[in-house]
């Protein structure tokens, strides 16, 4: 009797209409509903490293506001630079490229500024990956590649990105030299320090399109060549730290739109850079 | 002095965490921009800026536990501020009403270059009030004590109070919260003592 009770209930089910109906649709991702190619819409989505054969170009024009100490007391120095780049994936790396070009030097009475020449800075990398959470690679980095003061920054590199829904955390450490040749004309010796830095990206993807980005990078500098004459009045070693904030808007799967807010120094000489620019990539 | 003051208090005055504890084994991790100025009329120094890293640990249904450094930018003199922020929730986990609190204990001293300066302990008894506006919003609000401790002499502390207030954007899932906070301090340095205002914007990320 118990058993033909719950075999009728079973057949009952079976040829319940409800159960004829179509389940109800799966959860959709963020993304999906906009996104057009294989590349996620969503900042929080993204992979480290562009994937191969896309690249990805990308400008950015930055105001720096830097309080300096003039005749009449301290003046804020106006410095435009923009910065294009490009990001290219080949296989399972990536390799990028990158220059700043000063656009306007700002004057302050009483202070000489020599940097005449528009190009302040080059880099060059190329990042490997590892898994899909971690990718490593090395990078070079000239600072006044012009001028009579040139630094070369080479760095090996380490990036960590874990996604939470529409959360993410990246994580980068790089470490390397910074190496200022010798200067005969005014008798300085070369100098070394040995850079350690850290930075930490924490992203939140507010709507579909719109992710916003807290940034804190802290850097060590050890002077190596302390005993050369040059440094003696300056600190062995020190930690420089900056923190910003960034929105990015993608416009289309292919266009960004970015903001950002960042401070380099603070209290005297306060040191600040707002920034907007643009990305455009192209993935097969 | 006072300036010293004013940004390690700037530092603990904001919160950037939701008055919910963490859930347990759940991780978060919070980076965070704060700019501090005086409202005094007396004080016209410039703003002050101060980074936040924080990462909470859930321990259990009312209990997380966080690390948390606050730094000032640049390379020259760096004010810092690193500690331990254990938190207690009194109310229930599914409340709307949240009323939570915390015994913050952190090691705050100042730097430029390889010279250090002494340490001073720091304790900020905190209580959390969180009202859910929204799903989405949480008002937070968060009164401080502040208990300066220079080298672990008590005859010397200094007691200051503060607080902030700020709406937390979220979504069910948890994994990310935007908090902009609006902070309010006063130093009772001086005759007068002065008063500081802080705007900060917190992103928060986790599983």
């Amino acid at each position: 009797m118990g058993s033909r009770l719950i075999a009728a209930i079973v057949a009952s089910a079976w040829a319940s209409p409800v159960l004829a109906q179509p389940p109800p649709p799966a959860p959709v991702p963020i993304t999906a509903a906009v996104e057009s190619t294989s590349y996620p819409l969503a900042l929080t989505e993204r992979p480290l490293l562009m994937p191969a054969g896309g690249f990805e170009l990308f400008g950015i024009l930055a105001l720096g506001l830097q309080e300096i100490g003039g005749l009449d007391g301290p003046e804020t120095l106006e410095t435009v630079v923009m910065k294009p780049g490009i990001r290219y994936g080949i296989g399972s790396a990536e390799v990028a490229a990158g220059l700043d070009l000063l656009v306007h030097q700002g004057e302050i009475e009483g202070v000489m500024f020599t940097n005449d020449d528009p190009l302040t800075r080059l880099f060059a990398g190329a990042r490997f990956e590892v898994s899909p959470e971690l990718a490593v690679g090395g990078e070079l980095a000239i600072t006044g590649p012009t001028t009579d003061f040139k630094v070369f920054s080479p760095r090996a590199t380490l990036a960590n990105k874990q996604h939470f829904g529409r959360g993410a955390v990246e994580l980068g450490v790089a470490a390397g030299l910074d190496h200022r040749p010798a200067q005969d004309m005014f008798e300085l010796p070369s100098r070394q320090a040995m850079v350690l830095a850290g930075q930490l990206r924490v992203q939140g993807q507010v709507t579909p399109v719109v992710a916003v980005e807290a940034r804190a990078t802290m850097t060590y500098f050890n002077v190596l060549d302390d005993d050369e004459g040059e440094l003696e009045s300056s600190p062995s070693y020190f930690v420089q730290q900056s923190y910003g904030l960034r929105a990015l808007g993608s416009v289309t799967p292919d266009l960004d739109v970015i903001g950002e807010f960042e401070v380099l120094a603070s209290g005297e000489g306060n040191y600040k850079i707002v920034s907007i620019g643009v990305a455009y990539r192209r993935v097969p | 002095m006072i300036r010293a003051a004013v940004v390690l208090v700037a530092g603990c005055a904001q919160s950037y965490q939701s008055a919910r504890v963490v859930a347990p084994g759940k991780t978060q991790i919070t980076g965070a921009l704060s700019r501090t100025e005086s409202i005094s009329e007396d004080d016209d120094d410039g703003a002050i800026y101060s980074g936040d890293v924080q990462v909470r640990q859930g321990v259990s249904d009312r209990f997380d536990l966080g690390l948390r450094l606050v730094r000032t930018p640049g390379a020259g003199e760096v004010l810092s501020q690193l500690g331990v922020d254990p938190k207690v929730q009194i109310t229930a986990p599914d409340s709307t009403t949240t009323l939570t609190v915390a015994l913050p204990i952190s090691v705050a001293w100042a730097e430029e270059g390889d010279e250090w300066g002494e340490g001073v302990l720091v304790l900020t008894p905190t209580v959390f009030v969180g009202i859910d506006l929204s799903p989405a919003a949480e008002l937070v609000m968060a009164p401080k004590v502040f208990v300066f401790l220079p080298d672990g002499k008590t005859d010397d502390s200094e007691v200051e109070v503060g607080g902030s207030i700020g709406v937390r954007f979220s979504d069910a899932s948890k994994t990310w919260a935007i908090q902009p906070e609006l902070g309010l301090l006063h130093i009772s340095e001086g005759d007068d003592g002065a008063s500081f205002l802080t705007f900060g914007l917190g992103v928060s990320a986790g599983n």
